[in-house]
């Protein structure tokens, strides 16, 4: 349905005369049906982590599927501690991470919609002029596609791209939810100290970016700087007053920081808001719980101090 | 046409199994991870952008065309489930836009999609 895009119409290379190539991108010849580890360390390489496709094989290959899934790859790119970014589906995006010297990991159909035959390669140029990409794709180091028959394989394959990006960079074309769901990924990855990186540009491009806070105070959290934490879960709870699940994290951390009565105050009214069949209402509930359980003693100087600043 | 919202669908499907595999692993004991939020901040944000695209007068005009009552598809659109939610946000990702102006032909598209998403219309299923 979409009307056909063409590379000369995008704003990230109709100024341009001079083509774009990356020629710096590695090669890796591609095994018997094996694009993916190809595809994937060709991206990983450029970005600076070093990968054969040999060593990616057993992390992203199906044999039983004779190939590999998006998840794979997403998977083993943030295992490394890097962003998985997946473009929005324009031509647009992908000429301007191009522009941006960073190869774009695509997902092609080279067969039809009925009978498709997945392919993953990695688009390294695009001449405006003469309407062509250049991919480095299967045993071809330097494939040149017009620009239609690549936007109609990779439409077929839902328009499906990603880039390969170091926590503390920002994609080309930054879009909100897409940038979250790549650092979550890494925080699922268990990478907290790249995902609090991660996190800081996002409120770098959104400085009031309620999820970027949170994740922020989660990154902290887990990697032990309470105070950290604390700083970016009571920004959130300002930004997001009503909003149990802040409440909850801060609650905690302001627990372990010994700050127990304000901690307690804090979750006990939280509690209170919620009917039980909320969702957050079981997590709120263990909190109260845990911090009742927590020895009553002189609390250090600097709770007080904190609880007027986050009043401020 | 069909083969090709099935593959669309498909994709998503995978992209939200990912995700909720990410989701699944909580950050730390007492402390709630981040995809609480990050997924009903999405949620909130993509059925905002559907129901001020409903709301355009353009959008609003298509629907009574097709003699549907544009409160009641904002409504609906309220009620999508998430992968569907993802979709149609997916197919307007793709819509070549202008300051965020959808074009005509993209607008029929996304009513369409809309109504089918809503069960007002199985149109793809027939074609």
């Amino acid at each position: 349905m979409s009307p056909g895009e063409h590379l000369s119409e995008t704003t990230a290379l109709s100024n341009r005369a001079a083509p774009i190539e990356l020629t710096a991108t590695p090669f890796y010849p591609q095994e018997e049906l094996q694009c993916g580890p190809a595809a994937l360390a060709t991206v990983l390489d450029s970005a600076g982590s070093r990968a054969t496709p040999d060593a990616l094989v057993s992390e992203v290959y199906v044999p039983g599927l004779e190939g590999s899934l998006q998840p794979e790859l997403l998977g083993a790119i943030r295992r490394r501690g890097l962003l998985a970014y997946e473009l929005p589906p324009t031509l647009e995006g992908l000429a301007a991470e191009l522009v941006a010297g960073r190869p774009v990991l695509v997902l092609q159909n080279l067969g039809l919609a009925s009978r498709p035959i997945w392919h993953y390669a990695v688009v390294i140029g695009a001449d405006a002029s003469t309407e062509t990409v250049t991919l480095r794709s299967g045993r071809e180091q330097r494939l040149q596609m017009s620009s239609t028959k690549f936007m109609s394989s990779w439409d077929k394959a839902g328009r499906w791209a990603l880039v390969v990006l170091h926590p503390d960079e920002a994609p080309a074309d930054p879009r909100r939810e897409r940038l979250h769901r790549a650092v979550l990924g890494l925080e699922a990855a268990g990478r907290p100290a790249e995902a609090s990186q991660a996190w800081r540009v996002v409120l770098h491009i959104w400085p009031d970016d309620s999820v970027a806070l949170f994740g922020l105070g989660n990154a902290r959290y887990s990697l032990g700087d309470l105070h950290g934490a604390r700083v970016a879960w009571e920004r959130y709870v300002k930004l997001n007053p009503a909003e149990p699940s802040g409440l909850n994290n801060l609650a905690v951390v302001l627990g372990d920081l010994g700050c127990r009565n304000l901690a307690l105050e804090l979750a006990r009214a939280t509690l209170n808001t919620l009917a039980p069949d909320d969702e957050a209402y079981p997590q709120v509930f263990d909190t109260v719980s845990a911090l009742e359980g927590l020895p009553v003693g002189k609390e250090p100087e600097f709770c007080r101090t904190a609880e007027r600043a986050s009043q401020s | 046409m069909r083969g090709k919202f099935g593959l669309r669908a498909i994709t998503a499907l995978v992209c939200l199994s990912l995700c909720s595999m990410g989701f699944a692993q909580a950050a730390h004991a007492g402390v709630i991870g981040t995809h609480a939020v990050a997924g009903s901040e999405q949620r909130t944000a993509q059925v905002a952008r559907l129901q001020s695209l409903v709301a355009g007068e353009e959008v609003r005009a298509k629907l009574v065309d097709l003699g549907v009552d544009p409160e009641w598809a904002a409504q609906r659109v309220a009620s999508l489930t998430d992968a569907e939610l993802a979709r149609l946000n997916a197919e307007i990702e793709q819509m070549p836009a202008g300051a965020g102006v959808v074009t005509i032909v993209g607008i029929t598209f996304i009513v369409l999609l809309i109504l089918e998403l809503t069960g007002v219309i199985d149109i793809f299923k027939k074609i």
